[in-house]
């Protein structure tokens, strides 16, 4: 009885990774389900603050990877999928083209412009309403005319080809709004204020609600003006010309999210994974033949590989040794290894690879529009503002 | 049909919202029953599906179920934020941090 306790107990928290198949894999999530067993399977807000951790691995400019233990996949993939298709930013959404005289084509190039991350803080911006004009505070203008012409030299020969590489920084933010003639007033922009004002007007509002709050507030754009706004990346390659081509153009960002369309996807991916664990069933440890075999297959392809390491038997003869799991994690070289073997006769009642259901290393690569870590905080909120509105109906 | 057993069209939602909402009524022992389906791939509404035991409505269940997904928002969003200072005050500080 004992030992079908601790197998459904394992089962409940693990999926066991066979050499063929994923066992295990469903997590039981009716209140009811370990009854039997005297296990309380329901939610309680106060177990829950009790083993929810969460601890930081890495974190740079562009990527935060961190473990969250004791959450539901459930919840922990809203999160993700939040990350991907509900965090919003700003995107390039209409381009007016003036003059486009290179190779390609209008509509692949303005696609090419939609998908170029834009530094803007998109928390400061309202979504455009249908019919609403634009403004300040739902469009962000940038401007590009660059023509490619080949330098003039005193002697006639030939002097060096110029702008026959468009990069980003050839987007031109323009602060004030559209420069179209408004020919078609429904069109274009009509900003009444410049929005380097209105961009700093909203960060002094925030700095001062930070401060009145005590938090410590870190720039979000590092050293960047966060009242400037610019593409994240100068040097993207948009197109290539030739002598006597040009591009005219304007191009107008809207707020949007990335159900939408992937451009105003804040994230590069985000993914989580669940931790693995390998262990020898039974005792912790392997000894005389199995040990062997169990480190020519999964520890001794690489001399510096040690997941796996040789120790002194407890309670052994003098000398003998046995085989213990130094890394409860492996890595990415022994897992898979690991695996194989147990589908080896035998093997499978001998050592096991278990992956948490409760236990993840979670990690976001942002695009750029903001910080990772800021990144993951939105998803965070957008899901309680979502449960809220649905209250707000009931 | 009673008030202890209801559907619930989430308009403009999708298996995100369905998902985490039927994983909390579940864990909720005054459901006997829960669960959701997506009518449609291309349309977004889920159908979300909330029977009680008796003890509360349907309607009482599901709020429940959001207000502590709310509660657990709140707590990952502290926990993150404690867990970013605790990783920044273990990382060596920048040589010119106090330059500018």
């Amino acid at each position: 009885m004992e030992e079908i306790a601790a197998n459904i107990q394992t089962q409940r928290e693990f999926v066991t990774c066979g050499a063929d198949e994923n066992r295990h894999t469903a997590e039981h999530q009716y209140s009811g389900a370990y009854a039997s067993m005297g296990i309380d399977n329901s939610f309680s807000m106060q177990s829950f603050r009790e083993n929810f951790k969460m601890e930081i691995t890495h974190m740079d400019a562009e990527r935060v990877v961190f473990e969250m233990q004791g959450i539901s996949p459930a919840i922990a993939n809203a999160f993700r999928r939040i990350l991907i298709a509900e965090v919003p930013t700003m995107a390039i959404e209409k381009v007016y083209m003036v003059n486009n005289t290179s190779v390609i084509q209008d509509e692949v190039f303005a696609h090419r412009l939609g998908l170029i991350p834009i530094r803007a803080d998109p928390r400061l911006f309202e979504y455009k309403a249908e019919g609403e004009t634009y403004n300040e505070r739902n469009t962000i203008v940038f401007k590009m005319n660059v023509r490619c012409y080949r330098e003039k030299t005193d002697d006639g020969s030939k002097g060096p080809l110029m702008n026959s590489f468009v990069y980003t920084n050839e987007l031109v933010w323009l602060p004030k709004g559209s420069e179209l003639p408004p020919d078609e007033e429904s069109k274009f922009t009509a900003f009444t204020q410049s929005q380097a004002e209105y961009l700093k007007e909203r960060n002094d509002e925030a700095a001062a609600a930070a401060a009145a709050a005590g938090e410590e507030v870190t720039p979000l754009y590092g050293d960047n003006d966060p009242n400037e706004i610019a593409t994240v990346h100068d040097d993207i390659l948009l197109c290539k010309m030739v002598a006597g081509q040009e591009i005219e153009l304007e191009a107008h960002c809207v707020k949007g999210q990335g159900k939408e369309h992937a451009k105003w996807s804040p994230v590069g991916t985000t993914w989580y994974r669940m931790v693995p664990k390998v262990e020898f069933i039974d005792k912790d440890y392997l000894d005389g033949e199995d040990a062997d075999v169990f480190m020519k297959e999964c520890n001794d392809f690489d001399p510096s590989h040690n997941c796996y390491g040789w120790f002194e038997k407890d309670g052994g003869k003098k000398g003998e040794k046995c085989v213990k799991v130094v890394n409860e994690r492996g890595c990415d070289y022994c897992l898979e290894r690991v695996r194989t073997l147990c589908g080896e006769p035998g093997w499978d009642e001998k050592v096991r690879v278990l992956k948490s259901k409760s236990h993840f290393i979670f990690t976001v690569e942002t695009a750029g529009q903001l910080p990772p870590d800021v990144l993951f905080k939105e998803a965070v909120k957008v899901l309680a503002s979502k449960c809220q509105s649905v209250l707000s109906t009931l | 049909m009673s008030v202890y057993e209801k559907t619930f069209t989430l308009k403009d939602e999708d298996h995100t919202m369905g998902n985490a909402v039927r994983y909390m009524l579940n864990k909720n022992p005054q459901v006997s029953l829960a669960g959701y389906s997506v009518p449609h791939p291309m349309e977004k509404s889920v159908n979300v599906r909330v029977q009680t035991t008796g003890e509360v409505t349907a309607t009482a269940a599901m709020r429940d179920a959001l207000l502590d997904i709310i509660s657990v928002c709140d707590h990952v969003h502290d926990t993150f934020d404690t867990a970013v200072a605790d990783f920044k005050a273990k990382q060596p500080a920048p040589m010119d941090a106090d330059s500018k």
